[in-house]
């Protein structure tokens, strides 16, 4: 009995100490606050009250994933205390510092913003994800010094952050934008030796040249900016908080349907589209709603006339009329044995939002204007390359364009421009004069060929 | 001993479950009312307004992307001209005598129409409508806009694209720039990551020859006038995609523009939203008034410090000096009329991304001049959510400015929506 007591005795005061450590852990955690707000997606608050319960008795992890599903639905005041709690939990949580920062950045709270990411910049990076985040964290402090109006200061962060193309293009802009032309020229021809189809550093190379006088110079950086495609990510936000909001709600299923329909996956697009329908049900979902046009292209791809009609009269009554609406309409009306209305709609459709496929569709409905549609429909497959940079295949291209119907103008101009940038310059000087025989106000190729004539051309013609 | 025993093993019993109930109630509780919350929001109007939507009942989510008061049919009364990307269609709204609205589509099939210019573009004595054609309403870099002319032909439109290949265009004003007579046109050509500033030589039978002012992406809108006051026409425009500037084209005549860069600012964040020529301060030049608000490259924008409204006092010989007269959160657009009737022009706001979690936050707001350029702002509205664009004029006929404003339902959240909204103004009149 007595030892029996004694046992007893230490087991109560063992459970009196782990009981007191108990509460104390509770009084110190903190009930995860779910926002009232009702978004139309109707999938989303549900998904965000399990990860609010789960983060109720997690661990830093679960609040700082809680944190993130807020932030990828824009309730950034509710993210804020969950990101906090996770970093109470595990101060070196490194994207609880990252996603708190985050959203005193969005909030417009620059400098606890700033202060926020300094921690992020600051921490040991276990891995490269955590290394590009330290990079952005560094850049976002340099945009928050701009956003300050603070130049000085955001050219400090973007030269601590220098071999990063988006700092070193905002240096380069500071470096313009002060009156030292001068200055941001090495850095953008360094880094257009790394990236040389970057259209912003070919614009600043423009702009640069501009400010000091080399007009010819900066009227060449402006065909190249004509001709760049590669863009220098300079807001990493999108690319953050994108999947964020993929984590809960439609806009993952979304980003399946779209990846499916790349796929030209016909009856997993329908699967995924129709499944978003259910979920959307009555609601005003945008995102349901950016689904439609794949979702309609499926039910043509698929033969499923009836379906493509009943979607199309749908979006009409949420007042929805477009290029895409009406050339699908074309093609369940052509399916169903209608060509002369289907030629209708396209033509409507092509009024709108020229395509090649849409001109290959009339070419062979209408035989009578079938060159014009040829012409325009190779026309489009030129520009195609051209835009992609492959300038030779492009030639080809407007050629057969200009074979089709010599009386199109923009082809002739494109092939023109094809010859420029490859520095063929009389048949370039040959298509522009050609173009202006059809468009006789064509004002780029009037200065194209004004370009050409000038002896400064002839004598300045480098970047 | 016994009851020793006993306490003992009801405490060993009792505080782990006393621990687990008591445990979690003491957590602690995050109070709403102390979350962080932007946004803007100001005491109730005192000029009475009554808000009459245009369409009472819709179904989906409108994109309505400008709205202009005019009095297009030249019977006296003022209609609303409207831009209806998602119906890819330019609106009339006309009022009946019962005070509910007709609506019709003026011009059909136009991709994405940013902004619908009417004028006598011909000089035939109707007015034609000039559609600044995004081709998309998301961004997009692709070679998708146009300028499309639609000649009035007794009611009938023709159309004439007089301005293809080349980027989302956001915006066309007219002006005869080169002094011969004729309208000619300034063209925004907002793109992507590229655009430019062009301004289209009118050489008549509604042929055009563009030539470029400004390579630079973003720019919204170019308004119209003599800003130097030295008789003839200049351009002015707000650049706006990661620069933030102020750029006039002053004519020199003979087609000949000087470029000059009045303003910029190293936020690249600022949002600016629009440009509006009107002179504010009644001295007899023109100013700038420029709504900031846009953040929509975030999925959710949020309400920033420096949004809201400013306004460039012109100061003669291109200087132009920067006056901040509002803070609305998420600023897209302005307008300039007397609302009040004290015969000082004030100014309207509607905000597109204001805190919306907050439902008192306003969505529409105007900002009274006191005569001085001190300005009062008033809250006049908190929904229609998603204001975009809006346009001032008596749209009921009774002299004083009614608000008409349009709703862009591309951001969450998809509730209070809006298409097309008027609030007539009361003031004046008995309760």
């Amino acid at each position: 009995m007595k030892y029996a007591t004694i046992a007893l005795l230490i087991l109560v005061v063992l459970e009196a100490i782990g009981a007191g450590i108990y509460l104390s852990g509770e009084a110190a955690r903190t009930i995860p606050l779910v926002p009232t707000e009702k978004l139309a997606d109707p999938t989303i608050m549900p998904q965000i009250e399990a990860l609010a319960e789960q983060a109720s008795n997690g661990t830093a992890n679960d609040w700082r994933i809680y944190g993130e599903a807020l932030i990828g639905k824009g309730f950034y005041a509710h993210a804020e205390p969950a990101f906090r709690e996770a970093l109470r939990q595990d101060p070196e949580n490194f994207d609880a510092m990252f996603g708190l920062a985050f959203c005193l950045d969005r909030m417009g709270r620059m400098q606890e913003s700033s202060v926020a990411y300094s921690k992020v910049v600051q921490a040991p990076s276990e891995s490269p994800e955590q290394q590009i985040g330290q990079i952005n964290a560094l850049f976002a402090m340099g945009r928050n010094a701009q956003r300050e109006d603070a130049p000085e200061d955001a050219q400090r962060y973007f030269q601590q952050n220098a071999d990063y193309p988006a700092a070193e293009y905002q240096l380069a802009k500071l470096a313009i934008r002060s009156g030292h032309a001068d200055k941001a020229l090495p850095i953008i021809q360094k880094n257009l030796a790394n990236i040389p189809y970057s259209l912003g550093f070919h614009f600043l190379d423009q702009r640069a040249q501009s400010e000091l006088g080399n007009t010819v110079r900066a009227y060449l950086a402006a065909a190249m900016v004509e001709r760049s495609a590669y863009l220098v990510s300079q807001n990493f936000n999108t690319n953050y908080v994108a999947p964020l909001d993929e984590g809960t709600g439609l806009s993952g299923r979304l980003s399946e349907l779209h990846l499916a329909a790349l796929d030209n996956d016909t009856s997993k697009v329908i699967e995924i589209a129709e499944a978003i329908d259910r979920d959307a049900a009555d609601h005003n979902v945008f995102v349901a709603d950016l689904a439609k046009s794949a979702q309609l292209k499926a039910y043509i791809q698929a033969n499923d006339t009836e379906k493509a009609l009943a979607l199309i009269d749908q979006l009409r009554e949420k007042g929805r009329i477009d290029a895409v609406t009406l050339e699908a309409e074309g093609d369940a009306k052509l399916q169903s044995g209608s060509a002369e209305e289907a030629v209708q709609l396209w033509q409507r459709a092509v009024q709108l939002s020229p395509s090649e496929a849409l001109h290959q569709k009339l070419a062979k409905q209408l035989p009578e204007r079938s060159d014009y549609h040829q012409s325009r429909a190779a026309m489009m497959k030129g520009l195609f390359e051209f835009r992609r940079n492959r300038i030779r295949s492009a030639i080809p291209q407007f050629e057969k364009a200009i074979q089709f119907d010599p009386t199109n103008g923009q082809a002739h101009f494109y092939l023109g421009e094809m010859y420029f940038y490859l520095d063929d310059l009389e048949p370039a000087a040959k298509a522009y004069r050609e173009c202006l025989k059809q468009l006789p106000t064509h004002g780029r190729a009037i200065d194209r060929l004004k370009f050409l004539d000038s002896a400064e051309s002839k004598t300045d013609s480098g970047t | 001993m016994l009851i020793r025993l006993v306490l003992l093993i009801v405490l060993a019993i009792g505080i782990p479950i006393t621990a687990m109930v008591i445990g979690p109630s003491l957590r602690q509780k995050i109070d709403p009312a102390k979350l962080y919350s932007g946004g803007t929001s100001y005491p109730a109007t005192k000029v009475p307004f009554i808000f009459e939507p245009t369409q009472p009942q819709f179904r989906g989510l409108p994109q309505i992307t400008n709205v202009q008061v005019v009095d297009f049919d030249q019977d006296g009364q003022n209609e609303i001209v409207a831009c209806d990307s998602l119906g890819s269609q330019i609106l009339l709204l006309k009022r009946r005598p019962d005070e509910s609205w007709e609506e019709s589509t003026l011009i059909a099939d136009v991709a994405a129409p940013a902004h619908a210019t009417v004028v006598d573009i011909d000089q035939d004595g109707d007015l034609d409508v000039i559609v600044s054609v995004l081709g998309n309403i998301l961004p997009d870099d692709s070679v998708v806009g146009r300028v499309e002319l639609f000649e009035n032909n007794d009611g009938e439109f023709q159309r004439h694209v007089i301005l293809d290949d080349v980027r989302r265009v956001a915006d066309v004003q007219p002006g005869d720039f080169d002094g011969d007579g004729d309208l000619d046109l300034a063209v925004a050509v907002f793109g992507y990551s590229r655009g430019s500033i062009l301004w289209l030589e009118n050489l008549g039978d509604f042929s055009f020859r563009d030539h470029l002012l400004l390579s630079a992406p973003g720019t919204i809108h170019v308004p119209v006038g003599d800003f130097d006051q030295d008789g003839d026409l200049d351009i002015a425009a707000i650049v706006t995609q990661d620069e933030e500037e102020l750029w006039a084209f002053e004519n020199l005549g003979d087609g000949e523009f000087r470029p000059r860069l009045l303003w910029m600012t190293y936020n690249l964040d600022l949002g600016s939203a629009g440009l509006v020529a009107a002179d504010l301060d009644q001295d007899g030049d023109l100013d700038f008034i420029l709504p900031a608000g846009d953040n929509l490259e975030d999925f959710d924008a949020y309400p920033q410090p420096y949004h809201g409204c400013y306004w460039f006092e012109n100061q003669g010989d291109w200087k132009f000096v920067e006056h901040r007269i509002s803070d609305l959160g998420g600023t897209y657009a302005a307008s300039v009329a007397d609302i009040n009737g004290d015969n000082y022009l004030d100014v309207v706001l509607v905000s597109l991304t204001n805190n919306w979690l907050n439902p008192e936050n306003a969505s529409v707001v105007w900002l009274e001049n006191d005569g001085q350029q001190n300005f009062t702002p008033w809250q006049v509205a908190a929904e229609p959510l998603h204001l975009v664009t809006v346009a001032t004029g008596d749209v009921d006929g009774d002299g004083t400015a009614d608000i008409v404003s349009g709703s862009l339902n591309v951001r969450r959240p998809h509730r209070n929506l809006g298409r097309v909204s008027v609030w007539r103004n009361q003031q004046g009149k008995q309760p």
